[in-house]
Parts: C-alpha cells; sequence; structure tokens
C-alpha cells in the first residue's frame, strides 16, 4: 500500500509544488532542485521508451505465436524494428545503412500514409459538404472559401477568398480556439492540482 | 437513376484517380503559378530580418516522418535566412526521426561556410517532451552532454556561448502538433512565458488554426502554416526549392476537391426541383 499508493503521491507533491515554485519565482534552492527533477525526467522518459520497445516485441510476438507464424504484418513488424535497431546501434546512425533505411523505408511510407488524408478528405468533403440545411450550408461555404483562399489558384479564380480567409481564420477561428484553449488549460490546472495532492488516483494506475 | 443522381454519389475510385493525377501532373510537369506574399508570412520574414547579425536562434525539429514534406522547405526557406545575415543554430529534436531532418537541412548552410560546432550545432533528440524542454531551458549541457554527431558539447564553441534559453535571440518549432514529441504550446510556455526569447512557428497547415490565438495574445511572433507558407517565404529569400514546385499540385488539388463539392450540390439541387411535388404541395422530399 505504502509503495504502491502513498510513495508515489509524496513524490509527485514533491516534484510538482518544486517545479512549480522554480517556475514562478527565482529561488536558487528551489530552481536547482527543479533542474535536478526534470532531469530525472529525462532519465525517466528514456527508460520508458526502452520499456515500449520491449512491449511492442512482447505484443507482436505473442500475436505471432497465436497465429502460427501467419501473422504477416507482426511479422513484417519485429523484422524492421530489430533490423532498424541492429543498424542504428551496430553501423550508427550516419551510416549508409542506417541513412537508406530512413530515407527510402521511413520517409516514404510515413509520407505515403500521410497523403492518403488527402484522398479520404476528398472524398469526405464531396459527401458531406451538401447544402442540406442552414448549418451545412455555412460549413461549406466556409470550407470551399477557405480552400480557394489557401492556394495561389483559388485566389485567382476568386480573388475574395483571400481576405475572407484570413478574416475567418482571424476572427471567427480564434475567438473559438481562445475559448477551448481556456476551458482546456484551466482542466490541465484542475488535474495537475488533483495529481500533485493525490486526489487523482488513476495517475498511479489505480481505478 | 438519372445523371444527376448519379453526380451525387459517384464512384470513389474515380475521384482517387483524379486526384493522383491531379497532383502528379503538376509535380512532373510544374506550372509556375504565381505566389502571393500573405501579411502573416512577410511578418515573420521581417521579424528574423531584425535579429542582430551573428545573434543564435534555436530551432526544434519536432515532427515525425510523412510530415517532412511541409516542414522541411520551410526549414530549408529560413535557414537561407539566417545564413545570410550569419545567424548562429542549434537544433534539438523531440523526435528520433528530427535530428536527421535536421542534419538534412543543415547541410545548406555549407554553401555560406558555415562551420559546425561553430556556426551550428545539431543536438539531437530528446525524450520527455516539455519537462526536457524545461531543463534544456534552464541549463542546455544537462540535456544534452553530447551533440547528435557524438561531440562533447563542451568541445564546440558555440555551445559556450549558449548556458540558457535566454542567450537565444528567437526560438522556433516545426512542428506536427502533439503527437508524442513536443507541442507548440509547450514551446509557448517553455520558450516565451518562462524566459521571454521570442518565438516563431513553422508548423503543418492544420495547425495553423489552433495557433493563430498565440499570435494576436504577442506570444507567438508569427507562424508560417503549410507548404504554402514555405513557398511565399522562399519567393522572399529569392531561393526558390521544393515548396513553390509542390504549391502547383496543392492549387490543383484544392481546385479538384472544391469542384467536386459544387458538382454534388449542384446534382443534388436540380434532383430536388425535378422531384415531384408531395401531397402537401412542397417541392422534394426529404434531404438525402
Amino acid at each position: 500500500m505504502f509503495l504502491k499508493k502513498t510513495l508515489p503521491t509524496i513524490i509527485a507533491f514533491v516534484c510538482g509544488v518544486t517545479v512549480i515554485i522554480a517556475y514562478f519565482f527565482n529561488i536558487p534552492f528551489f530552481q536547482t532542485t527543479a533542474q535536478e527533477i526534470l532531469k530525472w525526467q529525462s532519465v525517466i522518459a528514456i527508460f520508458a521508451l526502452g520499456l515500449g520497445a520491449i512491449n511492442i516485441i512482447r505484443v507482436h510476438s505473442t500475436n505471432i505465436r497465436r497465429a502460427k507464424g501467419k501473422n504477416a504484418y507482426s511479422i513484417a513488424l519485429l523484422i524492421t524494428f530489430i533490423v532498424t535497431i541492429v543498424v542504428g546501434v551496430f553501423l550508427g546512425q550516419e551510416s549508409e545503412a542506417y541513412k537508406f533505411i530512413f530515407d527510402y523505408i521511413n520517409v516514404p511510407t510515413g509520407s505515403a500514409i500521410f497523403s492518403l488524408l488527402a484522398f479520404y478528405i476528398g472524398t469526405a468533403a464531396y459527401r458531406s459538404f451538401r447544402a442540406k440545411n442552414i448549418e451545412a450550408t455555412i460549413l461549406l461555404i466556409t470550407g470551399c472559401l477557405v480552400m480557394l483562399g489557401r492556394v495561389p489558384l483559388g485566389a485567382k479564380i476568386l480573388p475574395f477568398s483571400v481576405p475572407a480567409t484570413d478574416w475567418i481564420m482571424s476572427v471567427l477561428n480564434v475567438g473559438g480556439q481562445r475559448g477551448l484553449m481556456i476551458a482546456g488549460a484551466i482542466g490541465f490546472i484542475a488535474v495537475s492540482l488533483r495529481i500533485v495532492i493525490g486526489l487523482e488516483r488513476t495517475a498511479y494506475g489505480g481505478d | 437513376m438519372d445523371i444527376f443522381d448519379k453526380l451525387q454519389n459517384l464512384d470513389k475510385r474515380v475521384f482517387y484517380l483524379l486526384m493522383a493525377l491531379a497532383i502528379a501532373i503538376p509535380t512532373i510537369h510544374p506550372i509556375g503559378l504565381p505566389v502571393e506574399i500573405t501579411e502573416s508570412v512577410r511578418e515573420v520574414y521581417e521579424f528574423v530580418e531584425s535579429l542582430p547579425e551573428g545573434s543564435i536562434v534555436v530551432i526544434g525539429f519536432d515532427y515525425e516522418p510523412g510530415d517532412e514534406i511541409d516542414l522541411n522547405p520551410i526549414a530549408q526557406a529560413i535557414f537561407h535566412q539566417l545564413a545570410s545575415k550569419h545567424i548562429r543554430i542549434v537544433t534539438i529534436a523531440s523526435f528520433p526521426a528530427g535530428p536527421t531532418f535536421a542534419d538534412e537541412c543543415l547541410e545548406i548552410l555549407e554553401e555560406y561556410g558555415y562551420e559546425y560546432g561553430v556556426d551550428y550545432v545539431n543536438l539531437g533528440y530528446y525524450a520527455g517532451g516539455e519537462p526536457t524542454l524545461a531543463a534544456f531551458a534552464q541549463n542546455p549541457a544537462t540535456v544534452f552532454p553530447k551533440d547528435w554527431h557524438g561531440n562533447s558539447i563542451s568541445t564546440l564553441p558555440l555551445m559556450q556561448e549558449v548556458k540558457s534559453m535566454k542567450d537565444f535571440s528567437m526560438a522556433m518549432t516545426l512542428n506536427d502538433g502533439p503527437t508524442g514529441g513536443t507541442g507548440t504550446h509547450e514551446w509557448v510556455r517553455q520558450a516565451v512565458m518562462a524566459y521571454g526569447t521570442p518565438l516563431i512557428m513553422g508548423v503543418t497547415g492544420v495547425l495553423a488554426a489552433s495557433n493563430e490565438p498565440y499570435v494576436q495574445s504577442g506570444q507567438c511572433k508569427g507562424i508560417l502554416a503549410g507548404l504554402r507558407a514555405a513557398a511565399e517565404y522562399e519567393k522572399l529569400t529569392g531561393k526558390i526549392g521544393t515548396g513553390t514546385v509542390g504549391m502547383d499540385a496543392q492549387s490543383i488539388a484544392h481546385l479538384l476537391i472544391v469542384g467536386f463539392v459544387l458538382l454534388g450540390n449542384i446534382a443534388m439541387l436540380v434532383s430536388k426541383i425535378k422531384e415531384p411535388k408531395d401531397r402537401s404541395g412542397h417541392a422534394g422530399g426529404e434531404p438525402r
């Protein structure tokens, strides 16, 4: 009980309060202690990355075992995962082999997945931007104006779209975004305080 | 089913084919559409121009493969401007791929006679997001005892001048959002609010909307959003690159989407008008 709940709460309280004080007040003791805490945090984050890597291997090894070797995606993931680690660790991240993996596998696959958005968003816009009611019509007009106002050809075809886009982005958009940001920040402060004073048990793996 | 019904429910494979052609043809044969400079991009350019020659800036490569198509051109365009003023550059990254992207973009500094360790440094990747950025801001040496290439930072002359975030005349994050790395909000908190270091953002097109409040509040000096901003910046620096080439494809793709949306709506309206009046005498039935 003490190791599982009380000790993590004490650590969270001490670290949280120290870092908050160091952020707002220039007191040498708190500055130095906060710096140490932040340094420890980055070390812990590295361990978390290692744990993540072990977890990926564990999950996909189980998948392969259950599927009796027929799970091609898990096999491909594990092979590329291990090859990349071996190349990165033993040959170095400036080696030709690592650059080959990065330039010809990692970047193109990432770009390919990201580029699919153009196709999906395009068809989604075509199917859903229908002027069925007043709200949908406003969304349709706004979407089309911003799409045109953001590209040179659109600005040539409909010059009005450029100032209209600027107005939509800097007035309508900012009003909404500001409300979201303030509400989000208040929620963030509330949750942080609950964690620091030990009321938020889920952060420690509790219910 | 008449032609108007068909136009409302076109096979998505037709759209996919047209979209692929709309992107591929202008990329292979650029049209060279003129790019007009917008006020937001000009503000960023003028702010960078106002930085003192020889000062030091920090640039965060906070994006993954997939977003480099938007963000590498922004990085390269701004590096040309920084180098023309002989501003020295320190790069960090909150994604493992970031340092490699930084290395690729930093290569262009060689044409300006930049020397590694003296004029620019690639510190590499840090894990942990905002808390680690906070530690870096307080004392970079605690997070990066070595740079990306394995050199001790005590041996790099440039890093001798950097003791905290205050020593940077500008911070910039090239950011693809809060997807595991350090987001734009974290940069505002740790660079601007804690140390008063001016911040500019280079973000993917979709992130422009959510970061615009920071520009109006003065917490961010300006945003370069997506390929369009890269193309405009290339025009301002006079160094034409992939941003300008990509704008042709993006223009045609946007136009295609707007065209399809209009087509669908026209077909829907015509179908409604053509439908027989119902018993109550109103034209059209329930919306589709």
